[in-house]
């Protein structure tokens, strides 16, 4: 192993690197599908922001991207792979429904008490995984997916059984909330009170990770779990902990969604975005201001799909094709550190040619 | 092949790892480069074989300057034995010799092969059977049979690093015989080592690395007395008197589980050993006889071992948040890689409240550091410490008070200065009225500080005796099997 220390040269050249050949990528995929790939970039950022209801939309997507990216960084940080996201994010919003499908949902309380609901199941189906881990030894990638497959089936169960809508059997979901139950704008605005949500919780997880002591153990976790005995620290005991965090981020984001984006319970309410999550987390090496960053890029995307369609005849997919090329580029670059290497390339270069040149001028 | 190494600068944050060294190591002899833990043998090494660029000045091959690792690519050119064997355990002792050869023969061809290999080793005075599955090989075995591999492959340097450090007597002999005859057949022979007595013997010369600068460079044989001046600053004395303060009457007794026992082990040898507070119990043996697992199984339970229990005042069991336990895989299992030296304090201080004080824990931490002359900075990581200053490191984050200390191999890869300093902590300790355990292949070690030993012998105990007795003072026979049972 070669060891070493980059100087801010190389890393902003490495940045600028990355970023030409991820661009480079996006043109080339684009130049396939239309004649002009800019003009598809250009539509995107219109779709997404174009318009005061485009960014509202674009936020509501961000706030449950950005919870599932706070929630992995809780599992990743204790060294543990939570793939069972998409069923703490389900959970969640089974919770969230239930409360604002009962009599609670009238009252103006409702979205803090379903929130809090949604917090609890995702908590509780995130602890299942943690505790089948540390006492059962069954690891959390199978217990996780497990535990996603049943989340899934429960949510159909409960749209096409208890849940349905009278005399309607479909799985297009439940009837919608009461106006009480949905978590409120404030003023006329954008979704304040979810976006406050994840600039809190943000904030609270850069500092729990950064200065507590419960952060410094989960990353000592993470980094070496064969040496928790000698610190007299019981390492299953912070195992489910962590579980039970990222099941409870997950759960607010499932129950944001639910009383926030569809104002209903419907099947795919994860919207698959525990597992983009997982990349997102994966691609900004952990760090949580980058993933926050990426998380607003890709809701952006995601959200610009449908008006792509009507109005420039690309398919609704296209934004998460480029979304896949762009995080397979973007890990194969920093795995295989090629940004690096060619940073180091261009330095050389460009030394040679500064005493190439000042041999010329003498 | 002359190597000359010029104004070599390597730096990792704020410690200088080599500073300025310049040295030549003349074609053809034993080389021996000396110095304490810390003092940047390690990292020179790595320059020289390529795994580390240095930050400065330049290592020059019989007259040639080497840019950018091109000398490494060459195979048989610099050869590395370290200090635990670097092989492929699945193989036979054929395919690990063929797998060191190269890309110019893609079959194996048994009968010339074997020959030929077998021919090689009787030459260094050596017997291998080349159907030998390395994993049925011991430790020794496996190290002589890397060495091999090196001369097989006519290698021009070979660097040893310490690599006798868990051999026998026999295997030390055989292993430096061999040395010299590589150096007769041509090669150049760079040895890393803290053992001064071995190094006058065998080297024809050596060069002194002191803090990561160089202090010399003698003509073998010399006086040891000359090498360690200039290896250490003050060479502080080690502790004199064993702890002979069993003021305390209260008793500790080890309830051995008998999974550890043999119908070899002695007669009436299978019962509970009680000891004094205050003793110092060596787990003799020598390298892979089951002394690591004993350790092990005095500090916690695993699927492998039963666990052995000690008791206080006879029926108090010792819990184990009353037990410290320090490993000899420091990186392994003692420190946590990518959290810092100050966090793991914050770890180990604040572990049952939400929040820490970083100031103050910073400078409890330091007096910490400083107490145990730990080299390096609070934001340093583990990784970032030379082998000594990590185990002083898990030293310094001892608990204050413990009933038990087990220490496994508490001075493995470390330098005299650094085992004498080991001791004095542990000596210290011993005053506050506790029991160390410790396990070790030294037998020097073994005879200067333990009160009681416990004999290891091919993964069971063989016999235990205070080190007064008869029995303690013939333990060295015990341990390597000399005396069959009675």
């Amino acid at each position: 192993m070669i060891e070493r220390k980059n100087s801010t040269i190389i890393r902003f050249l490495s940045y600028l690197i990355t970023l030409i050949i991820i661009l480079t990528i996006v043109v080339v995929f684009l130049s396939m599908l239309n004649d002009n790939p800019f003009n598809v970039i250009i539509s995107i950022g219109e779709g997404a922001f174009g318009s005061f209801a485009r960014t509202y939309r674009t936020l509501l997507i961000f706030v449950p991207i950005a919870l599932s990216c706070a929630a992995l960084s809780v599992t990743f940080r204790s060294g543990m792979w939570n793939i069972g996201i998409e069923g703490q994010i389900i959970l969640g919003a089974i919770g969230a429904s239930m409360i604002a499908r009962s009599i609670i949902g009238e009252s103006q309380l409702s979205p803090l008490v379903s929130l809090s609901a949604g917090v609890l199941f995702g908590a509780i189906w995130g602890l299942i995984s943690g505790i089948l881990r540390t006492t059962s030894n069954v690891h959390e990638i199978f217990a996780g997916l497990g535990l996603n497959f049943v989340g899934a089936g429960l949510v159909i169960y409960l749209i096409i059984g208890p849940w349905k809508r009278i005399g309607v059997a479909s799985t297009s979901g439940t009837d919608i909330f009461p106006q009480t139950a949905w978590l409120p704008d404030i003023g006329n605005g954008l979704p304040l009170p979810a976006l406050l949500i994840v600039g809190v919780l943000y904030l609270f997880l850069y500092g729990m990770l950064r200065w507590s002591v419960f952060g410094t153990i989960l990353k000592a976790m993470g980094s070496n779990p064969y040496a928790a005995p000698r610190y007299y620290i019981n390492a299953d005991k912070y195992i489910i902990y962590s579980f039970g965090l990222a099941g409870a981020i997950a759960g607010l984001a499932g129950g944001i969604q639910a009383i926030s984006f569809y104002h209903k319970l419907v099947p795919s309410i994860s919207g698959g975005f525990g597992f983009l999550g997982i990349l997102i987390v994966l691609a900004s090496s952990q760090k949580l201001h980058t993933s926050l960053i990426v998380s607003f890029l890709f809701s952006g995307m995601i959200s610009a799909g449908p008006l792509l369609q009507i109005e420039y005849d690309i398919h609704s997919s296209v934004p998460w094709l480029l979304q896949a090329f762009v995080i397979a580029a973007w890990v194969f670059i920093s795995y295989s550190s090629l940004h690096i290497k060619s940073a180091y390339f261009i330095r050389g270069l460009t030394n040679k040619f500064t005493t190439n040149l000042l041999g010329l001028i003498k | 092949m002359s190597i000359e190494f010029s104004g070599i600068t390597k730096i990792y944050g704020d410690v200088t790892a080599n500073d300025d060294i310049s040295f030549i190591i003349e074609s053809g002899t034993i080389h021996a480069i000396l110095g304490e833990n810390g003092a940047g043998k390690t990292t020179l090494i790595k320059i020289l074989t390529g795994q580390l660029e240095a930050d400065s000045g330049k290592i020059i091959i019989d007259g040639d300057e080497i840019k950018n690792n091109a000398f490494l690519t060459k195979r048989n050119r610099v050869g590395v034995l370290g200090q635990d064997p670097l092989d492929f355990k699945n193989f036979t002792v054929r395919e690990s010799f063929f797998a060191g050869l190269g890309k110019d023969k893609y079959w194996i061809n048994n009968k010339n092969t074997d020959a030929s290999i077998i021919n090689h080793a009787s030459n260094y005075g050596f017997v291998i059977n080349p159907e030998t599955k390395i994993s049925d090989l011991s430790i020794g075995k496996r190290q002589e049979l890397e060495f091999l591999r090196l001369l097989y492959n006519e290698t021009q340097i070979i660097v040893l690093d310490e690599p006798t450090s868990g051999l026998t007597d026999d295997q030390k002999m055989s292993i430096n015989l061999a040395t010299k005859e590589a150096v007769k057949n041509g090669a150049t022979v760079i040895i890393v080592s803290h053992k001064l007595m071995e190094v006058i013997e065998n080297c024809d010369r050596a060069t002194i690395l002191k803090s990561g600068k160089f202090a010399g460079t003698f003509d073998m044989p010399c006086d040891p007395n000359l090498l360690t001046k200039a290896m250490f600053q003050n060479l502080s004395r080690g502790p004199q008197v064993k702890s002979k303060h069993h003021l305390n009457n209260e008793n500790i007794r080890i309830d051995i589980p008998d999974y550890f026992f043999t119908k070899n082990t002695h007669k009436n040898h299978n019962e509970p050993i009680n000891l004094q507070k205050g003793s110092i119990v060596a787990i003799a043996g020598l390298q892979g006889s089951g002394t690591e697992e004993f350790i092990r199984s005095c500090f916690e339970e695993s699927n492998n071992y039963p666990k052995i229990k000690l008791f206080q005042k006879k029926t108090r069991e010792i819990q184990k948040f009353q037990k410290a336990y320090v490993p000899s895989d420091r990186i392994e299992k003692g420190l946590f890689k990518d959290v810092t030296i100050l966090e793991h304090f914050a770890i180990l201080y604040y572990k049952n409240k939400p929040f820490v004080n970083w100031k103050s824990l910073s400078k409890k931490a330091e007096k910490h550091l400083t107490k145990l002359r730990v080299k390096g900075n609070l934001n340093n990581y583990p990784t970032d410490l030379s082998g000594g200053n990590q185990q002083r490191l898990m030293l310094s984050m001892l608990p204050n008070q413990s009933s038990l200390l087990l220490l496994e191999d508490p001075t493995r890869g470390l330098d005299i200065q650094s085992a004498l300093d080991l001791w004095n902590i542990i000596m210290e300790r011993v005053q506050t009225d506790i029991l160390v355990v410790f396990n070790s292949s030294d037998t020097d070690e073994i005879e200067k500080y333990a009160d009681y030993i416990v004999c290891f012998y091919d993964g069971k105990i063989r016999c235990h005796h205070p080190q007064s007795s008869n029995d303690g003072k013939n333990f060295i026979n015990h341990i390597s099997g000399l005396i069959e049972s009675k």
